[in-house]
């Protein structure tokens, strides 16, 4: 699943993102890092406690908003994995929410 | 963005420094947990009353059905004129019928001046059943600034 082209510019360069992940049945939430590179997005600056978390339950979700327009803003919910290089995270979507519509 | 985080663990009223994140009219992140167990996040009003984070939605939305099955939530919320400014809650739900129309009327003047949800802003959703959601804090943390 892509990032609608009405939105993918949001995320062209490195923006803040609201990460949530689950563990032991709690939901936590904490700003990180996104950024579209090619096809592959990728999540940086997870909080420490968080990446125990993905790697325990990797389903997560993911807010993301135009810095100049907070209105505008899309939600990945989907499985993040850590990259091959081993220094970041890629997002494989599987639904996204965005507004405006 | 710094998470050098304060950890505030059994201490749950809102620092005061933080409370206008959520009595404001910014619009804060709900993460429900899906039936899939994955998280769902969606942007809703919020008020606090001094205890509880109370925010309000109607019967049979997604987030409402997530929460009747797992009443465990966060509730994340930013200054968007001064990002480095957050708050995150970790929190458990209960959904309370009584009042949540008067709630509703009272969040839609706070962030939009209208008085009235359904005569003013939403008609087309007049006749949709209400609920307050109101959350306990379990856990908050803040940015360190």
């Amino acid at each position: 699943m892509r990032i609608p082209e009405s939105h993918i510019d949001i995320i062209k360069d490195e923006t803040d993102a609201v990460l949530s992940t689950i563990c032991n049945s709690e939901v936590y939430s904490a700003f990180c890092v996104i950024q579209a590179e090619d096809e592959e997005i990728s999540l940086d600056r997870i909080d420490a406690e968080q990446i125990n978390h993905i790697m325990d339950n990797e389903k997560v979700s993911i807010m993301v908003f135009d810095p100049t327009d907070i209105g505008r803003w899309f939600c990945i919910q989907g499985t993040i994995k850590l990259n091959k290089e081993g220094s970041g995270f890629r997002v494989n979507p599987r639904r996204i929410l965005k507004f405006p519509k | 963005m710094d998470t050098n985080v304060k950890h505030i663990e059994g201490f749950y009223l809102i620092p005061d420094s933080h409370k206008y994140l959520l009595e404001g009219s910014i619009d804060v992140i709900l993460t429900t947990i899906s039936k899939r167990g994955y998280p769902h996040s969606s942007m809703i009003w919020s008020s606090y009353d001094g205890q509880n984070i109370l925010l309000n939605t109607g019967i049979g939305y997604q987030k409402e059905r997530n929460m009747r099955r797992n009443p465990n939530v966060s509730v994340f919320a930013y200054d968007p004129m001064e990002p480095e400014k957050w708050i995150s809650v970790t929190g458990i739900v209960e959904l309370v019928s009584e009042g949540a129309v008067e709630h509703l009327n009272q969040l839609c003047y706070k962030y939009t001046g209208l008085e009235d949800f359904y005569r003013d802003l939403m008609p087309e959703l007049t006749g949709e059943e209400r609920v307050i959601v109101k959350i306990t804090p379990k856990s908050i943390r803040v940015d360190a600034n």
